[in-house]
């Protein structure tokens, strides 16, 4: 799949420029994209190290494994494979906890360290179904507190920033829960054993 | 807002290192160790981000995205939605940065309270980079497939367009 949408995007870039006289934009665009690519990964390196040492101490001093227990009902029925995995649940746990408080930095970390969990459990050359469900969900994510964009608002002298926090829960939750609903009965087509 | 944010990080950073030093742990030699795994991941991921956004950046540069907002024109007369969105709608699954700049222009442009501010606001905010997510999530990890991954990912990001515009028309 990924495979695919990668070569789509590059040809139909390459279609686009040329219906459009954007062929040196494009050119210099796939210089620049390589060189932010590795802005990027140093910017995640900075933020996996940071999380990933805390969530080390967390562990020990057993934070992770409160935390895990507070979401484990939750946890067990989205993951009913992972039930009796506790590293699984604490990890993922730290990552839906991350993401709800909108702290963006440190849930891509403890969400790599879960899908590292799970793939170090099932092995292999295929992605679980919770691996699958893990990611379509950081793909929707939840936040309780959208800070970045009430902060843009503010900035641009919004009368009443706050406004659409009702808006954003109400659209989030529900395109959340819609992937998975998707990702639950695709599970039952695609796995059959 | 901004304060609550940095806030609850700042008090995660503080209760985490606190706890473990009460009881009684070597604090810093176990942050050193746990970030170790940091550098081996972020490593590992370096090949798949260039890959992705290369691409992503020439999709942008390439003015795609515009002739398919123009395709999209008769749709949004139908149901009766700035066609502002559109271009917000088909960046948002691709580039978070992207999106952040183009809900700004329109804050600048149109106003933070106008429709359409607030529908781009609650678009951009309700739904992930889809590509970005999928790609550092599996990336490295050789798998022969991610299944039905960006499908059900893109139901979602489909339903976050559809129910934004709901939203507002229900609870204005």
């Amino acid at each position: 799949m990924l495979n695919a949408i990668w070569m789509g995007m590059i040809v139909l870039s390459f279609a686009g420029a040329l219906m459009t006289g954007n062929l040196t934009a494009l050119s210099k665009a796939a210089a620049d994209g390589a060189q932010n690519a590795v802005t990027t990964a140093l910017l995640l390196l900075g933020a996996m190290c940071l999380w990933l040492g805390m969530m080390n101490i967390a562990r020990e001093a057993g934070v992770t494994a409160w935390l895990s227990r507070a979401l484990s009902p939750l946890i067990r029925r989205l993951f009913p494979e992972y039930a009796g995995e506790k590293a699984v649940h604490e990890k993922i746990s730290m990552n839906l906890a991350a993401n709800m408080l909108g702290m963006g930095n440190a849930a891509t970390p403890f969400g790599l360290a879960a899908m590292d969990e799970m793939q170090r459990l099932s092995g292999g050359y295929w992605p679980t179904k919770g691996m699958v469900l893990f990611v379509v969900m950081n793909t929707a994510a939840f936040q309780l507190i959208p800070s970045s964009v009430v902060t843009l608002r503010a900035a641009y002298g919004s009368a009443d920033p706050y406004d659409i926090m009702v808006h954003i829960w109400f659209v989030s939750l529900g395109s959340l829960l819609l992937c998975i609903a998707v990702c639950k009965v695709l599970e039952r087509f695609t796995w059959k054993s | 807002m901004e304060v609550l944010g940095a806030a609850s990080v700042c008090a995660v950073l503080a209760l985490i290192a606190a706890v473990g030093y009460v009881k009684g742990l070597p604090v810093f030699d176990l942050f050193t160790a746990g970030a170790r795994e940091g550098l081996e991941t972020a490593l590992r991921l370096l090949p798949t981000l260039v890959g992705l956004i290369t691409a992503i950046s020439m999709l942008r540069a390439s003015g795609v995205l515009e002739l398919l907002c123009g395709a999209l024109r008769p749709l949004t007369d139908a149901v009766g939605v700035d066609p502002a969105i559109v271009p917000l709608a088909l960046l948002r699954p691709f580039s978070g940065s992207g999106s952040v700049s183009y809900v700004t222009e329109l804050y600048a442009q149109y106003g933070a309270d106008s429709d359409i501010a607030r529908l781009a606001a609650i678009l951009a905010s309700s739904t992930e980079t889809t590509f970005y997510a999928a790609a550092v999530y599996f990336g490295g990890r050789g798998f022969r497939s991610i299944r039905y991954t960006i499908p059900a990912a893109l139901c979602g990001d489909c339903a976050a367009v559809v129910l934004s515009i709901v939203s507002l028309r229900l609870f204005g």
